[in-house]
């Protein structure tokens, strides 16, 4: 009968010669990738929130000012929300710990994105929606074409609830496959 | 080349801080544990290529973590707990497409025994990598660790199962390969 341990460990193996810099370089490119992304987030944020506020700011009347006013706060709210809660990031799970804590720290960062997803309507469009009406109304009053608009505008909004939906139900499976992995159950 | 004496590498690696130093523990580390990890890729990846792969994400993931190494746990518990974690995320990944029909840790035994006698050393460790990778991804944490020596108190440490489940996961592990209970 064969000892399957000593069959398993008995091969020879020489030390690979690593390339410690590719590795070094690798390791900065990643961290810089996500730096990047967060940045560009942050900056078409700042950017839209200037857009909107010069808007109003150069608006003739107060009331032309309402529309972008709002558009300008309802952009800062919805950047200090990524700023504070964002989406992106490194995954801050510790590939030391654990494997059944490290999985859980995995599918703790899934949840959260899913239910950022999920609630895109409440935090990224919503804020953004009474400065979108009070333009169309000041611009177009309560007519067919400001209805028209509005149509577009909510067309525009109910695909990128879907467009969340559908990325937070692939999150979800894979949450689930994670969970199935059968780590961190009893037997 | 002990433990002993890398851990106290890293010890001054940690207190110099200096680059140059962690590259000397890290190839340290990559001589002490070069094969156990091969091993180790050869259990999740059955193609050489990715087994290759898998290994370099390793290597990548230890030289990544290794600054952050605080020595709450032993070296070697350390290495083989970012070495699984790195294979089951990249198994994961695979998890989402369907894979091949699992099979239990009794299965994997009664399979070794039909065939044990008819295979040479060589041919045996082949058969015995391709049962362990239609184990359930736990199950095959646990075999690998099992088959490179490791005790119960350290298989709990790195996959996070209590004392008791390991107990329980290696005494089927052990029937499975012929082996008698330790009393």
């Amino acid at each position: 009968m064969n000892d399957w341990t000593d069959v398993w460990t008995d091969t020879e193996v020489d030390p690979p010669a690593l390339d410690l810099d590719s590795f070094q370089q690798q390791a900065n490119r990643l961290q810089h990738g996500v730096v990047q992304r967060n940045r560009i987030e942050i900056a078409a944020g700042v950017f839209v929130v200037v857009g909107f506020s010069m808007g109003g700011v150069l608006a003739p009347t107060p009331g032309a000012a309402l529309g972008p006013g709002l558009c300008a706060l309802g952009g800062a709210l919805v950047t200090a929300f990524i700023y504070l809660r964002g989406t992106l990031g490194p995954s801050n799970a510790d590939p030391s710990a654990d494997t059944a804590a490290y999985l859980n720290a995995h599918r703790d960062e899934l949840r959260h994105q899913i239910k950022l997803m999920r609630w895109v309507p409440l935090w990224y469009l919503g804020p953004l929606v009474p400065g979108v009406i009070a333009t169309v109304i000041y611009d177009f009053g309560l007519t067919a074409t400001g209805a028209g608009y509005l149509g577009v505008v909510a067309v525009f909004f109910l695909g990128v609830t879907w467009a969340n939906h559908l990325a937070a139900n692939k999150l979800q499976t894979e949450h689930n496959a994670l969970s199935a992995l059968g780590f961190g159950d009893e037997i | 080349m002990s433990t002993l004496t890398l851990d106290m590498d890293i010890a001054k690696a940690r207190e110099a801080g200096s680059p140059s130093v962690w590259r000397g523990v890290f190839q340290r580390i990559v001589a002490q544990y070069s094969g156990s990890l091969r091993r180790t890729c050869r259990g999740y990846e059955r193609e050489a290529e990715s087994q290759e792969e898998l290994l370099q994400e390793v290597w990548l993931a230890l030289w990544t973590a290794l600054p952050r190494f605080e020595g709450r746990s032993s070296l070697r518990t350390w290495v083989y707990r970012v070495a699984h974690n790195t294979a089951v995320k990249h198994i994961h990944r695979q998890v989402r497409t369907p894979q091949g029909a699992e099979i239990d840790v009794e299965t994997l035994g009664q399979q070794l025994q039909n065939v044990e006698a008819r295979l040479d050393r060589h041919r045996a460790r082949q058969m015995l990598a391709d049962l362990i990778r239609k184990l359930p991804a736990a199950d095959r944490q646990l075999m690998l660790l099992y088959l490179e020596g490791l005790t119960g108190a350290e298989i709990a440490e790195i996959t996070g199962f209590s004392p008791s489940n390991v107990t329980t996961r290696l005494s089927r592990i052990r029937t499975a390969l012929g082996r008698k209970e330790k009393s």
